[in-house]
């Protein structure tokens, strides 16, 4: 044992570049490092998989797009023509090739239906989809942040029952329905929200704001559930654990044990939910911007689907699975930062 | 019963009840003691006789929430603990009374950086600038003997011993300068090596900082080595109190002198350990004659009638009904 003499102010400011620790520090950055190069290598290969599978959605779709194309009373001479001109003779790994090629140069190729580049449609519906996502994800995380503090807290007691009943209920009913039934009570009983339509933001703030409450609401339901029993479980887990105990002991107040200790001790776990309920809202935008008519990208996707639009289907496929990539990166990244075990 | 005017701490008829399904059962009952500034009371007994349940009585860990009453006078500086509003126990835990407890492994949050955790103790009851606190709790940390503190306070607990985190949790104790420490089991899971270093820790600690300390633990020994007085418990109830060096040389109640014949000696002859046959009853099943009687080898049919803890000489009391005529009998 170091007597404490030892500690005296100059030796101690010198003493740590002799000690181990630096160099242990250093340690579990170059692990961080790697262990964040073959995650990235890994969502890397996903996107390879990805390109393919979406590419094939071209083989697994009835009917041929030259075809619709080319209209009613085509000749199959127009046929073969439209179908040279988008390059659907060529063998299949050439046309992934020259698609692949484009994908990485931002270009997906040009919309059957508008004529247009198909990057600059989904550039057009992205803000759209992206405000109600990220409208749903805050409304589930501040719903089931705090209702999930709520129920740990007074487990057992009505407030507890109260906000256990609507969870069950939020996973338990379709977002759609949720959506259909939020938009017969608010808008067209009470009319307190708009039923259908986006503002963007730029034009008006507000607008914007109240066009997103319902279908951000539903869609939030399903999500806001599962993080508030989430919350609820390891919370109530954590606030039984030896080293609240302590805190308290020391006299700390239970107010501040629980928004700092439990919550920075439960935040792993609840980062690894938001990421993965943030990945499947994106999926249940589509019903919900059909059922509130939102001008998103999950519109999009169902009217190219009817459209037989291809290149557009592609598109937006394409870009959610890069959004589901990203965010299943980033919760990694985020559950490393925050549990200080894995870190080393 | 020590004099309760000259006591930092003096604990009358505690009593805690919980609701197991409907009944009010009493898990510690009738529960006296008091605790002098500057002196060690162990408080000694089997698992489940109600030791840590009175510490944790009086620190407000038990007794306030629904299904757990607390009746009694616990009086400290002047105050009842008892009666304290939830506020005012928090401003006197960490800081008036700090408590160290038995398991160093899981006591510290895993989250949180072990200086920044001592620090935050600190910051609740001192009136000092975070970096400040910071340099306090550096400083706790090398009065507990944690080498390279500076270092070693940037590290999260997982990257300490349990001696380590015993060490860091009695800075955490001893950070706000406080008068009574509680030390539940503070060695019990720990090897015993590093056993001994902590309660030798323990013991200067309370030396250079003038600590009372209730230390509770079941280990004979450890109370021969640090404690001035014990108080030993058994089904809830105190059976004997008295001065250590008296309580060991002639046991008063036939419980402690069964728990000393149990302890290991290397100056025995005895070819086995001895033992108590039977097991302590559950708080529902406590009676209101002698709780021991059913294990006691000098019981007699008036071991049923009530008992209370008498007097027996300045500073000695005993619960025994018999009081020390049990002696003469044989050991058998």
């Amino acid at each position: 044992m170091t007597p404490t003499t030892d500690l005296s102010v100059s030796p101690a400011l010198r003493e740590p570049k002799k000690q181990p620790t630096p160099a242990k520090r250093r340690i579990p950055v170059a692990g961080l490092l790697r262990s964040l190069g073959s995650r990235l290598l890994r969502s890397l290969l996903l996107f390879g998989a990805v390109t393919l599978t979406v590419f094939g959605l071209s083989a697994l779709i009835p009917g041929d797009p030259a075809v619709s194309l080319a209209g009613e009373g085509a000749t199959p001479e127009s046929i073969a023509a439209i179908r040279e001109q988008l390059g659907l003779s060529k063998p299949w790994f050439e046309q992934y090739f020259s698609w692949m090629n484009g994908v990485v140069h931002g270009d997906l190729g040009t919309s059957f239906f508008y004529h247009t580049p198909v990057s600059g449609l989904l550039m057009g519906r992205l803000p759209v989809t992206l405000s109600l996502a990220l409208f749903a994800i805050i409304a589930a995380v501040l719903f089931g942040i705090l209702a999930g503090m709520l129920a740990a807290t007074r487990r057992g007691r009505l407030a507890d029952k109260i906000t256990t009943v609507l969870s069950t209920v939020g996973i338990a009913t379709p977002n759609f329905w949720v959506g259909m039934i939020l938009l017969i009570l608010f808008s067209l009983n009470w009319r307190v929200f708009p039923a259908v339509g986006y503002t963007p933001i730029t034009t008006n703030a507000v607008a914007w704001f109240m066009h997103l409450v319902l279908p951000g609401v539903a869609l939030a339901a399903a999500a806001g559930a599962e993080l508030q029993r989430q919350t609820r479980s390891s919370v109530s887990e954590i606030l039984s654990q030896d080293y609240i105990r302590t805190a308290r002991a020391q006299g700390l107040t239970r107010r501040r044990v629980l928004w700092q200790r439990a919550l920075k001790n439960g935040a792993p776990p609840l980062a690894t939910v938001v990421g993965l309920q943030a990945a499947v809202l994106l999926g249940g935008s589509v019903v919900v911007e059909k059922v509130f008519s939102i001008p998103g990208l999950g519109t999009l996707a169902i009217d190219s689907v009817t459209l037989k639009d291809l290149p557009v289907l592609q598109g937006v496929v394409l870009l959610n699975a890069c959004f589901v990539i990203i965010i299943n990166f980033a919760t990694d990244i985020i559950y490393t930062v925050l549990n200080p075990k894995v870190r080393v | 019963m020590t004099d309760a005017k000259d006591a930092l701490l003096s604990v009358e008829n505690l009593r805690l009840e919980i609701d197991f399904n409907g009944a009010w059962t009493p898990v510690v009952d009738n529960v006296s003691f008091s605790v002098r500034p500057g002196e060690t009371l162990g408080l000694v007994g089997e698992s489940g006789s109600g030791k840590s349940v009175s510490a944790m009585s009086l620190m407000g860990f038990l007794g306030r929430q629904r299904g757990q009453r607390v009746s009694g006078t616990a009086m400290f500086q002047g105050r009842d603990l008892l009666r304290l509003t939830d506020r005012q126990l928090e401003s006197m835990r960490g800081n008036d009374i700090a408590m160290v407890f038995q398991e160093p492994m899981t006591s510290l949050d895993p989250a949180f950086k072990v200086g920044h955790q001592i620090a935050a103790g600190i910051r609740v009851h001192q009136d000092v600038t975070a970096a400040q606190a910071k340099e306090l709790a550096i400083e706790a940390m090398d009065k507990v003997r944690i080498p390279n503190a500076r270092v070693r306070a940037e590290s999260y607990p997982h990257e300490f011993s349990g001696g380590m985190r015993q060490r860091v949790l009695i800075a955490m104790a001893i950070a706000n300068n406080p008068s009574m420490l509680i030390a539940d089991e503070p060695t019990t899971a720990l090897d015993v090596s590093v056993q001994a270093q902590i309660l030798a820790l323990l013991t200067e600690m309370k030396e250079d900082l003038g600590l009372a300390m209730i230390f509770i633990t079941h280990n004979m020994g450890v109370v021969a080595d640090v404690c001035d007085r014990l108080a030993v418990m058994y089904a809830g109830q105190i059976v004997e109190e008295g001065d250590v060096f008296e309580t060991f040389a002639a046991p008063q109640h036939p419980y402690t002198n069964r728990l000393l014949a149990a302890m290991p000696s290397i100056t025995s002859r005895r070819g086995s350990l001895e033992w108590i046959p039977g097991s302590p009853p559950r708080p529902t099943d406590f009676v209101t004659g002698c709780r021991f009687a059913p294990r006691c080898r000098h019981r007699l049919e008036s071991c049923e009638l009530p008992t209370t803890l008498l007097e027996i000489s300045p500073g000695r009391s005993n619960r025994c009904l018999r009081g020390n005529t049990w002696m003469q009998e044989n050991e058998s």
